[in-house]
């Protein structure tokens, strides 16, 4: 029995590690003190603009750190991205993404505001194939809701008609998927790149809802740079794939699995927006994340040489973003103008299409054109962003 | 012995105690039970014995005076419209239609005796309202339709500026033979049997100067008089009061204003103290009404149906605030009431007197009911009036409920000042 | 004893006046209020092509043609009425009846299908019927693209049932919808086959809010298509006529019925 009453004596440490580990401390305490820094200026930042701000790492293999804890109402994510390619990030809920940012470059830092409902969420972290974090979402101190002018009834005919909307131009997807599928088996470029233009268009159209069904839309509409291997890479599929062959290598050789494939996962998408139940907050929100997402992506599909269907793509994405604008519209009557200012949005888009139109002739959209876009669509994101608030919704809320 | 269990009055002796207890279970057994209570009122004998006559049948409204009665005088429980045509050839004939008229009108309105006649002759008098007749506050309007001042008796230049044929609205379904007259007259009185008596003494006495076309009686509900409270409006066959907001008819000044025909009308000399009269025939369909949701009543209307309060007031008489409310989202933009007077100065302009009456037909072939409203509208100019009002009311939710099927559009003569005058000078001599 | 039965006869009195319902979640409604809208736009479809082959017959001067086309087509515009109804203007000028208008008949602002049914059927010819036809055609399409952009308003949707089968009780019953050609009953099956479509999609709902009164309106469609199905033919409908007084009888009290129960609808479903 050993005894209590006396202590071992202590190991003496070798002085060269003793100092060693003093500077290792002095360098984490120095290192811990520039972060301190660094997250008091994103603090300061966040509050400044009245929100919580939260550092997220997107390193090549994972994110830093994987876990994350935020009390629900708005919170701002501020994603740095340390690996060596272009990345997204998302917050889902299930298979449904709540929030993106897409395309954050190597090296830079992408902010992402949202408003967020008490739940579990995951978060993505670079490559498809890199391991999810979890976002934890506690319920606030204070959960006073704003009073609604707005009933839900008030909602039920504009998610109606969203609902055939969607249903349309669904149904004009598959159908010009089939085409697709049929034109490639025919070995016919010019009809398949007819089918594809029609099939890409109205997926634009729907593209909002797609967005949250993350497995079927990175099968069906994602760029070769969000895989390891680019357009070599065997998961790549989808439009992209597609056009990669129809415009990039101008011919139909190897396209029959990847038509047959996007045929099976739009009609898996059908299904899925078909039992979709959708929430009155998710219309302008779902607008806000697509147009965002539009506008990330417009540097990229400059960049990618056979986007060759980039002019008509772009009306229908506008058109997709509208429709749920126009539902909206009327319902903004104690906020007359946000119903003008959405509508001079869309009208200079409008204009700068038809520039586009009139002299592009199909190719790619020149880089000056991009920016002018990208600070409409800014604009019109700003907008977008004002009518759930005028609506008294607030929450995405969470299905969970 | 076992007591019958529902014996209410069982082990109970005394009559008061017993009447009591069956008025306190007046919930299962309603007036036979009140009756019971009410064991002091004197018991029918015979079913066929006349109703006792119930006030008024000594009423009388002076015949002769600058303006005809009926139009601000009370409204009372019984009217009814009768249009005409006017068979008389020549002017001769049309004064003589005139002299007639008034003769019978003053007799009728004062009340008096039936002349005893030779019993071998057809009698004179219907009989209806036996040998002597009462006024029962009768009253008898004549007016007169665009059609008489045509080339028959050379009275177009005298027609007055705004009286034409009435024209359809979009809702209304017109039948001919439900619109339009040479003549009209509005008999109103305690109850129908005066107002029938009264149209058949004139038709009997103007057999080669009046032919009917149409006519259409009308009832409106009698509540109990109140001395203190001021006297609600009576309800329409809506269930919904009907007139709060008419104007005051005993506002002298309101009424020459909006109502009387004078100076400032521009009208021929003539008809100073006559009026526009605007009768509609607008059958309600009912049973499409009382399958709608009360809310959805009230906001077609615009008032609160037990009360007839406006949606955001408490009384009757209360003054909706539209400017408080410019969304209509307590009284809605397109509710009946809130069209037809918005209560801006400009509505102020397109004020009428309005004196319907309730009416309840037949069977239509679909076997839905024919009832509706017998409406009358009086105003100094029928543009700026009815028409103008209507207009505002175009395409209003209401019309899946309504459908004005007749009428017409006359004017009111000036009044009989003296007793050696007669209805119709004025125009005749214009 | 006395107060017993008292209060036993208030609770009668109170139970018979009120039903509560549970709360409907407003968007459970947005499935059916779609399904409706895509019914309606199938229906509306059908119509466009159907009146074009009925103008065309008119305007080619094929009266046998244009009679036989004309209950068949007009069907698909009876099925979806309280749709087509909410634009005022197009419904006068493409179902209005003479009545409507004051000249009646003779009334140059008569058009429409009742006005080519006046010329069809009672005057046995398709003389002057030209521009009537092509403004019918003209009109259905203006309803086909003003029916696409609308967003239908929910009351209106479920508020429907009830508004058809008033439609059905004011002028199928009676058979003064097609005055000259008596095809009443094809637009009697029309009207209930639209009101029926509309029950259908809120049927769960409905169900779960009443069953047996869900079994009622069920068993009250289900008489009056039985009834209706006597009077069938290999191309559609017999004429009015021949409808037998006991029949007619018998479709009443259905209908009425439920005219009355479609009537409660929006209350128990939440809409106002």
């Amino acid at each position: 029995m050993s005894d209590r009453s006396t202590l071992a004596a202590p190991q003496q440490l070798p002085v060269k590690t003793v100092r060693a580990a003093l500077a290792v401390s002095i360098l984490l305490v120095l290192a811990g003190l520039v972060l301190f820094y660094q997250a008091t200026r994103f603090a300061q930042r966040a509050h400044s603009n009245n929100q919580r701000a939260l550092s997220v790492e997107v390193g090549a293999h994972e994110c830093t750190p994987s876990s994350l804890s935020v009390l629900a109402g708005p919170a701002v994510f501020n994603i740095h991205n340390t690996s060596d390619r272009a990345v997204e990030w998302e917050i889902l809920d299930g298979v449904m993404v709540i929030e993106e940012r897409e395309n954050i470059a190597p090296g830079f830092t992408q902010s992402l505001s949202v408003d967020l409902a008490p739940g579990n969420y995951a978060i993505t972290c670079g490559l498809l194939s890199n391991p999810r974090g979890s976002l934890v979402v506690t319920p606030a101190a204070d959960a006073a809701a704003k009073p609604a002018t707005l009933s839900t009834v008030d909602f039920i005919g504009p998610l109606s008609e969203y609902r055939v909307y969607l249903g349309i131009h669904a149904a004009g997807l598959a159908s010009a998927a089939k085409s697709l599928s049929s034109s490639i088996q025919a070995a016919d470029l010019a009809a398949a790149r007819d089918a594809y233009a029609t099939a890409h268009a109205e997926y634009a159209r729907i593209a909002p809802v797609a967005a949250l069904f993350a497995d079927l839309d990175h099968r069906i509409d994602a760029p070769a740079l969000y895989f390891d291997k680019g357009a070599q890479d065997p998961a790549f599929s989808g439009f992209y794939r597609i056009a990669y062959g129809l415009y990039g290598q101008g011919d139909t050789t190897g396209l029959k699995p990847v038509a047959d494939k996007l045929a099976a996962d739009i009609a898996a998408l059908s299904t899925r927006i078909d039992a979709l139940s959708m929430q009155p907050a998710q219309l302008a929100n779902l607008a806000v994340r697509h147009a965002e997402q539009v506008r990330d992506r417009l540097a990229a599909d400059a960049k990618t040489p056979y986007a060759k269907d980039s002019g008509t793509q772009f009306e229908a994405t506008l058109d997709g973003i509208r429709e749920i604008s126009d539902l909206l519209t009327p319902l903004l009557k104690t906020d007359p103008s946000l119903g003008k200012a959405l509508a001079d949005n869309f009208s200079q888009l409008d204009a700068t299409l038809k520039k586009l139109a009139a002299s592009a002739n199909g190719s790619p959209i020149a880089v000056s054109t991009n920016n002018t876009l990208s600070g409409q669509i800014n604009a019109l994101i700003d907008s977008l962003r004002r009518v759930n608030p005028a609506l008294g919704l607030e929450h995405n809320a969470s299905s969970s | 012995m076992t007591q019958c269990p529902f014996d209410l009055t069982a082990g109970l002796p005394e009559s008061p105690r017993r009447r009591r207890l069956l008025a306190g279970a007046g919930l299962l057994g309603g007036a036979l039970v009140a009756d019971l209570a009410n064991a002091a009122a004197p018991a029918a004998k015979h079913v066929t014995d006349a109703p006792a006559a119930k006030g008024g049948i000594d009423d009388r409204y002076p015949f002769h005076g600058l303006r005809q009665q009926g139009i601000t005088t009370p409204r009372p429980a019984a009217g009814m419209v009768a249009a005409f045509d006017v068979l008389a050839s020549d002017r001769a004939g049309l004064e003589r239609l005139f002299r007639v008229l008034t003769e019978r009108i003053a007799f009728l309105t004062t009340g008096g005796p039936v002349p005893q006649t030779d019993p071998d002759y057809p009698p004179p008098d219907s009989g209806i309202l036996g040998p002597v007749v009462t006024p029962d506050g009768l009253t008898v309007t004549v007016s007169v339709g665009a059609s008489l001042f045509d080339d028959r008796f050379g009275l177009a230049a005298h027609k007055p500026v705004h009286l034409t044929p009435m024209t359809g609205f979009p809702n209304d379904a017109l039948v001919e033979r439900l619109c339009h007259g040479d003549l009209l007259l509005q008999f109103c009185a305690h109850t129908p049997d005066t107002n029938i008596h009264a149209l058949r003494d004139i038709v009997k006495n103007t057999p080669d100067l009046l032919v009917l076309r149409w006519k259409q009686e009308g009832t409106v509900p009698v509540i109990a008089a109140s001395a203190s409270k001021r006297p609600e409006s009576a309800r329409n066959l809506l269930g919904f009061r009907d007139g709060s907001a008419n104007p005051d008819s005993s506002d002298a000044v309101l009424m020459e204003r909006i109502v009387w025909v004078g100076q400032e009308n521009s009208e021929p000399a003539w008809a100073t103290h006559g009026s526009y009269q605007a009768v509609r025939l607008i059958r309600n369909f009912v049973e499409r009404w009382d399958r709608t949701p009360l809310q959805e009543q009230e906001s077609i209307i615009g008032r609160h149906k037990p009360t007839g309060a406006p949606l955001d007031g408490k009384t009757e008489f209360d003054v909706p605030d539209y400017a408080a409310d410019p969304e209509g989202k307590k009284t809605p933009l397109d509710a009946h009431i809130r069209l037809a007077n918005d209560r801006t100065p400009e509505a102020q302009k397109h004020l009428i007197l309005r004196r319907p009456f309730n009416y309840s037909n037949g069977v239509a072939p679909n076997g839905q009911l024919e009832m509706g409203l017998l409406f009358i509208a009086y105003q100094a100019n029928l543009q700026e009036g009815f028409i103008a009002v209507q207009e505002k009311l175009n395409g209003e939710p209401l019309e899946e409920y309504i459908k004005p099927i007749g009428g017409g559009y006359f004017f009111v003569l000036p009044g009989v000042p003296v007793k050696d005058d007669f209805l119709g000078r004025t125009l005749l001599n214009a | 004893m006395k107060k017993h039965i008292v209060s036993l006869a208030i609770a009668a009195m109170v139970g018979g006046m009120t039903t509560a319902y549970a709360a409907v979640a407003p968007l459970d409604l947005v499935k059916p209020v779609a399904d409706y809208k895509i019914y309606v736009s199938t229906e509306v479809t059908d119509l466009v092509a159907q009146t074009r082959a009925f103008t065309d017959a008119v305007k080619a001067g094929d009266l046998a043609k244009a009679k036989q086309l004309y209950a068949p087509t007009r069907a698909h515009y009876e099925a979806v009425e309280p749709i087509a109804e909410l634009f005022s203007d197009l419904d006068n000028a493409i179902d209005s009846r003479a009545d409507d208008h004051e000249k009646r008949e003779n009334d140059p602002t008569f058009g429409g299908f009742h006005r080519i049914e006046y010329g069809l059927f009672a005057q046995n010819s398709t003389a002057g019927l030209v521009p009537v036809a092509d403004k019918l055609m003209h009109d259905v399409l203006d309803l086909q693209k003003r029916i696409a952009t609308l967003v239908f308003p929910p009351s209106k949707v479920v508020g429907g049932a009830a508004a058809l089968m008033e439609e059905v009780a004011a002028t199928k019953i009676s058979g003064e919808e097609d005055r000259y050609s008596h095809t009443d009953l094809w637009d009697f099956q029309a009207n209930v086959d639209g009101a029926q479509k509309i029950v259908q999609l809120f049927e769960p709902l409905i169900r779960k809010q009443d069953p047996k009164f869900a079994d009622k309106i069920a068993a009250n469609f289900a008489t009056v298509d039985r009834i209706l199905a006597k009077y069938k033919t290999p191309t559609g409908y017999e004429t009015y006529d021949k409808l037998s007084a006991s029949d007619r009888k018998a479709l009443v009290g259905p209908v009425q019925t439920l005219a009355e129960d479609l009537s409660r609808l929006r209350g128990m479903l939440g809409l106002k």
